[in-house]
């Protein structure tokens, strides 16, 4: 399978009588496309707003995040299962506006979070601080369940990003806009693969996704991530949208539709291919509730990878509390079973940093990559414009996260932020070698 | 009810779920016992804290009794949830006549122990949250157990009022 992604940089949103791309700007009809998304009869209400980098905007609670993509070959669309058909993707060439994010947000449910400030302190800890953002206002009608609220915002965020994409297919393909670069990604199949760099390493990627259920979901071509058995999938099916996020709990460490796009472990183990390893597979793998599913699950990857004959995996983990235990059974099966590990996660530390930072450990995981401390505090100071549910910002900040101040500025735990702690590494936060 | 296969054939396994959610108060299934007011609670208008329900499930536990899932909530930390519900199954393994205590389970429980615990001065308690803020969190939780209830045979819906109705088998749970 072989992928070239067509990027577009954008550096500018706008609103605008016709929705196209032009040196760099993505103007959009925002009457078309709020007509678009209210087709949805289960939506009451949509509104778009805009948000730039260093312009004083709160945007909360953001539910996802998602990169305009759609395809520019010939086969299935992109979001298979939501926008595209079920077959498969991850093939030909895909347009990507890169440089901006459809963020999404509306109240579901109690307690709110998902903070993404454009400027000051708290955007040095959002990556969606440093995009060019699409704000989707969503409003389900009153009739509709909590079950069916979620799944309209989030096909309301896949639809809207996929009209932008869409929108600015023409121009490329009439050349009339050029790609500002074209990555090409190789996933050959596995007879090839296992005998590409007899020298290297062969390493897999055991990827968890978050599965517990009504706001803690994940979709994989349009099924409940709960209901799969682990599962091989190629790296390039993922940037086509393969992975789709139900999840609305935990901003600091949720996997945004957008990070899944944007897997940082996949971008980084292809760097790596044919250097330092033998890339040979992904993984997927869920983070169920019962005791059951979770030793069927790490059983059944970790059978995956010793069928792939790996040497090593790197593991990453979606969320924290119950899927610590998955993250710790997957890592200590495989090591047991000869295969190295590198964990990726976060830690819930307490405030000063001194408390157990995972729910549970095991001695075999001795290589740990930690996205950082999600507990650690943050003074957000007020900003002229708040974009979302705004009268429920006091719910946010005062009742859960920390406290809102008379001034509007914010007192919260940076597991309030939008990505701050990303367990993929889509983050903001590092430790650099001086 | 869980089932366990034997050489004599299949044999029910009692279930007991702990909660401080009032959604499962009237949770009714044979072998099914809703644990709501134990422990110096008894009434169900004194609902117990999250910690109460997670100390009484460890208790259990070292009577052998065994998880049925994870006892932490993925993404949630207990200063932001005030409910908790365990689904605890009776004990299999027997050691001189008395049950033997399940590895994991107590491992598992004691992890979440220690989670419950750092967080003892800042938990959310259900009178002082928003009447609205205890019914999406109330309903969460259920919504949470829902997968584990199903695997282990008790099927149950929410109406859209969010109140729990048992889909079948409706009759009087039995205590311990």
């Amino acid at each position: 399978m072989k992928l070239e992604l067509h990027r577009i940089r954008i550096s500018k949103l706008e609103f605008g009588s016709s929705t196209g791309v032009r040196n760099g700007v993505l103007t959009v009809n925002k009457d078309e496309l709020e007509k678009f998304l209210l087709e949805d009869e289960r939506l009451a209400g949509v509104s778009l707003d805009v948000a730039h980098p260093g312009e004083s905007v709160r945007i909360l609670p953001v539910k996802d995040a998602v990169e305009p993509r759609c395809k520019l070959s010939e086969g299935n669309e992109v979001f298979p299962g939501f926008i595209g058909d079920v077959d498969p993707v991850g093939e030909g060439k895909t347009l990507v506006l890169e440089g901006m994010a459809v963020l999404t947000t509306g109240r579901l449910v109690a307690p709110q979070e998902g903070i993404v400030d454009m400027s000051g302190p708290g955007a040095e800890y959002t990556p969606f601080s440093q995009t060019c953002n699409l704000v989707v206002v969503l409003e389900p009608s009153e009739e509709v369940k909590l079950h069916e609220a979620e799944s309209v915002c989030r096909i309301a965020g896949l639809k809207a990003a996929h009209y932008l994409a869409s929108r600015c297919k023409e121009a490329v393909l009439s050349q009339a806009v050029a790609a500002d670069t074209v990555e090409t990604f190789d996933a050959p199949a596995l007879t090839e693969a296992m005998h590409a760099y007899p020298n290297l390493p062969k390493v897999a990627y055991i990827y968890m996704l978050q599965s517990q259920g009504l706001l803690h979901d994940t979709y994989v071509y349009g099924v409940d991530a709960k209901k799969i058995l682990p599962t091989l999938i190629s790296p390039t099916e993922t940037m086509d949208g393969a992975i789709i996020s139900g999840n609305c709990v935990s901003a600091c460490d949720k996997n945004s539709t957008y990070v899944h796009q944007n897997n940082p472990v996949i971008k980084q183990l292809y760097a790596r291919h044919g250097k330092e390893l033998n890339f040979v597979g992904v993984i997927i793998t869920n983070e169920n509730v019962t005791l059951a599913d979770k030793k069927r699950s790490s059983s059944y990857a970790v059978k995956l990878a010793r069928m792939l004959g790996v040497e090593a995996c790197v593991i990453s983990e979606e969320g924290f509390g119950n899927p610590d235990a998955d993250l710790v059974m997957n890592c200590w099966k495989a090591e047991r079973a000869g295969i190295k590990t590198v964990l990726v996660t976060d830690e819930y530390a307490g405030r000063d940093g001194s408390s157990q930072s995972l729910a549970d450990s095991c001695p075999e995981g001795n290589a740990c990559v930690t996205a950082g401390n999600a507990n650690m505090m943050i003074t957000l100071p007020p900003m002229e414009k708040v974009i979302g549910d705004a009268p429920k910002a006091d719910i946010i900040a005062g009742g859960f996260f920390g406290s809102l101040r008379e001034d509007g500025s914010m007192e919260v735990e940076i597991q309030a932020i939008l990505g701050a702690t990303n367990e993929l590494g889509f983050t903001r936060l590092g430790a650099y070698t001086i | 009810m869980m089932e366990r296969r034997t050489l004599s054939g299949v044999v029910m396994r009692r279930m007991l779920l702990i909660t401080n959610n009032r959604l499962f108060f009237g949770l009714c299934r044979p072998g099914l016992s809703v644990v709501a007011a134990l422990e110096g609670c008894n009434d169900a208008s004194t609902p117990l804290t999250s910690l109460d329900v997670v100390r009484i499930a460890r208790d259990t536990i070292h009577r052998g009794w065994v998880l049925a899932h994870h006892p932490l909530y993925g993404n949630v930390r207990p200063r932001l949830q005030p409910f908790r519900t365990i689904l605890l199954l009776e004990p299999e393994r027997f050691v001189d006549g008395r049950p033997e205590p399940d590895l994991l389970s107590l491992h598992l429980i004691s992890e979440a122990m220690t989670v419950y615990e750092s967080e003892r001065e800042s938990l959310a308690l259900v009178d002082a949250v928003p009447e609205s803020l205890a019914r999406d969190c109330a309903f969460l939780d259920a919504e949470l157990m829902k997968e584990t209830l199903a695997q282990a045979g008790v099927p149950a819906t929410w109406s859209s009022d969010r109140t729990i109705t048992c889909c079948r088998g409706q009759r009087e749970g039995e205590r311990l």
